[in-house]
């Protein structure tokens, strides 16, 4: 499903966020992503879905060359990827309901059926009555949890969350990591890069271990 | 199906965007609609001018008197010239007799004179009414000329003063019109790329987001250029208002202070397809307002 030879990536002249990275996830795995600060995980989910590019290497993603396709049809391969961001990226001035809905209405779901799958995946993230609210009204972890459900609520092929419950308490991560699980049953990939030591070890799901851009250990 | 819902979520993204930034857009709505305006009353006023040329240089009439020994070939030739000539829509002879006729009828007091005179010194005449294309100044002047050469012809008479007042008139109304209205238009254009601009600079993150979540090109430009085009249609419509209200209270008022014209009965409002033309036109405006700024500051797709 993700495969990446010899990935580089360099910011600037000095600064190598990953180097030589060739690893392969496979379809329906579910796959821990680890390492201290700095080590390059936001850089590496940020490949896969192109919001940047490699310095050196190539990366499929879902059988395609992710650095060869072309600008127009980046939005596609997006679409096939739900993308839970560190900095969560919500839409500040629409409601939570509409940046769930938004991810269904680019890709010209009918209304009705944006309302229905919005509102499922947001009561399953325990926000159905936050829906009229707008992410500046929301705590940190409320926040984090819309963009989950945003990240869910298209059933994508691949699942990256980046840090996806760094603002929860640990009773909600254990929920938010059953509800990956539950998506991973029905077929998704999903990559979680987190510190989170503990829920590593209690899921007992296969890690891979980023130290200053290379895999130490996977 | 598809393209329908996308055309519509950049419908309704445009209206809330053009309402939530009301004021600035304001300020674009009124550009537009105070150039189109501009443009209006001057097209509002030469097209009445030119209506009113229309019914004056209807009455454009060349009197072609005959010489006094013309002879009655003579007058056929001419009658052939006339019926072949295509800037000639009629003629009417006018025999001496009938001129005589005709000077007793027009001056009574002088009923007798013609008598006291034992000849008849008024000339035959033809009467003759120029076709609808060419009552112009240069085409009455031209045929003039022609028929003037014509050997038995003593004097082409004709009145072409009013005639080309009004086409000066109109010239310079039209010229100043198109001046101002267009260097108008440009401005507005200039002003929808502005406003566009800092639309989308107050929005950068916002598309950001839209485009790493899977929005399009087309998805994330189109609410900018729907918004563009609706604020040019909406400064076209308040054009529209202005323009009907001002032709109401005030381009009477002011025209009717002009010494030429007795009465403004028959100043018109513009026809139903310039309504039209005002209201495209500044849907055109906001549109090339809008697509350029769109094409300079949200060209960047990833
Ligand atoms: N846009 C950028 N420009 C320059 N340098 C960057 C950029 N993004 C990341 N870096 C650098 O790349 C390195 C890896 O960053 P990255 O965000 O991938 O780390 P991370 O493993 O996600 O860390 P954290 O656990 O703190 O989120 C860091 O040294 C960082 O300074
Ligand atoms: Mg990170």
């Amino acid at each position: 499903m993700i495969q990446t030879f010899h990935v580089s990536k360099q910011y600037g002249r000095d600064n190598a966020a990953l180097r030589d990275v060739t690893l392969e996830i496979d379809k329906g795995e579910f796959v821990f992503l680890t390492g201290p600060s700095g080590a390059g995980k936001t850089t590496f989910l940020k490949l896969i879905f192109r919001e940047e590019t490699p310095s050196q290497g190539q990366i499929l993603v879902n059988g395609r060359n992710v650095s060869a396709i072309p600008e127009a049809k980046i939005p596609f391969l997006r679409r096939d990827i739900g993308v839970v961001f560190q900095d969560f990226k919500l839409l500040r001035r629409k409601t939570i309901f509409e940046n769930v809905a938004f991810v269904l209405r680019v890709m010209g779901v009918p209304k009705i059926e944006r309302k229905r799958r919005a509102f499922q995946i947001l009561k399953q993230v325990g926000l159905q009555h936050k829906i009229n609210n707008y992410p500046m009204q929301l705590s940190g972890g409320e926040q984090q949890r819309v963009a989950i459900a945003r990240a869910l609520v298209n059933e994508p092929v691949i699942l990256l969350a980046d840090e996806p419950t760094g603002n929860l308490d640990p009773e909600l991560a254990i929920e938010i990591m059953s509800l990956f699980q539950e998506i991973n049953a029905r077929g998704t990939t999903v990559l979680v890069a987190t510190h989170d030591r503990e829920m590593i070890t209690r899921l007992g799901k296969r890690v891979i271990n980023l130290e200053k851009g290379r895999v130490a250990e996977n | 199906m598809r393209y329908l819902r996308a055309f519509g979520y950049c419908i309704e993204e445009a209206f809330v965007e053009l309402w939530r930034n009301r004021l600035v857009n304001l300020v674009s709505i009124a550009t537009i609609a105070v150039s189109l305006f501009i443009l209006g009353v001057f097209f509002t006023v030469s097209m009445n001018l030119n209506a009113l040329m229309a019914g004056w240089a209807s009455r454009v009439q060349l009197t072609v008197y005959l010489a006094d020994d013309a002879t009655a070939s003579d007058r056929e030739e001419l009658e052939q010239f006339f019926a072949q000539s295509s800037e000639i829509e009629s003629f009417d002879y006018v025999s001496k007799d009938a001129a005589v006729t005709r000077f007793r009828s027009y001056f009574p007091e002088l009923d007798t004179l013609p008598d006291v005179l034992e000849t008849n010194p008024l000339p035959a005449s033809f009467e003759v009414t120029v076709a609808s294309d060419f009552r112009n100044p240069d085409d009455v002047r031209g045929l003039a000329r022609r028929v003037g050469a014509v050997g038995s012809v003593a004097e082409v008479d004709y009145d072409l003063l009013w005639i080309e007042r009004l086409t000066g008139v109109i010239e310079l109304v039209r010229i100043i019109g198109l001046t101002i209205g267009g260097a108008l238009v440009i401005a507005s254009v200039f002003t929808i790329f502005n406003v566009i601009k800092l639309t989308v600079y107050g929005r950068e993150d916002e598309i950001g987001i839209m485009r790493l979540v899977g929005a399009t090109h087309a998805y994330i430009r189109g609410p900018f250029l729907v918004e563009g085009i609706l604020q040019g249609g909406l400064g076209g419509a308040l054009a529209l208002g202005l323009l009907y209200v001002s032709h109401q209270y005030f381009l009477r008022e002011a025209l009717s202070s002009f010494e030429l014209l007795p009465t403004t009965d028959w100043l018109r409002f513009v026809p139903p397809s310039a309504w039209a033309a005002i209201v495209c036109g500044g849907m055109f405006v906001g549109l090339v307002g809008s697509l350029l700024s769109v094409r300079k500051f949200l060209s960047r797709s990833v």
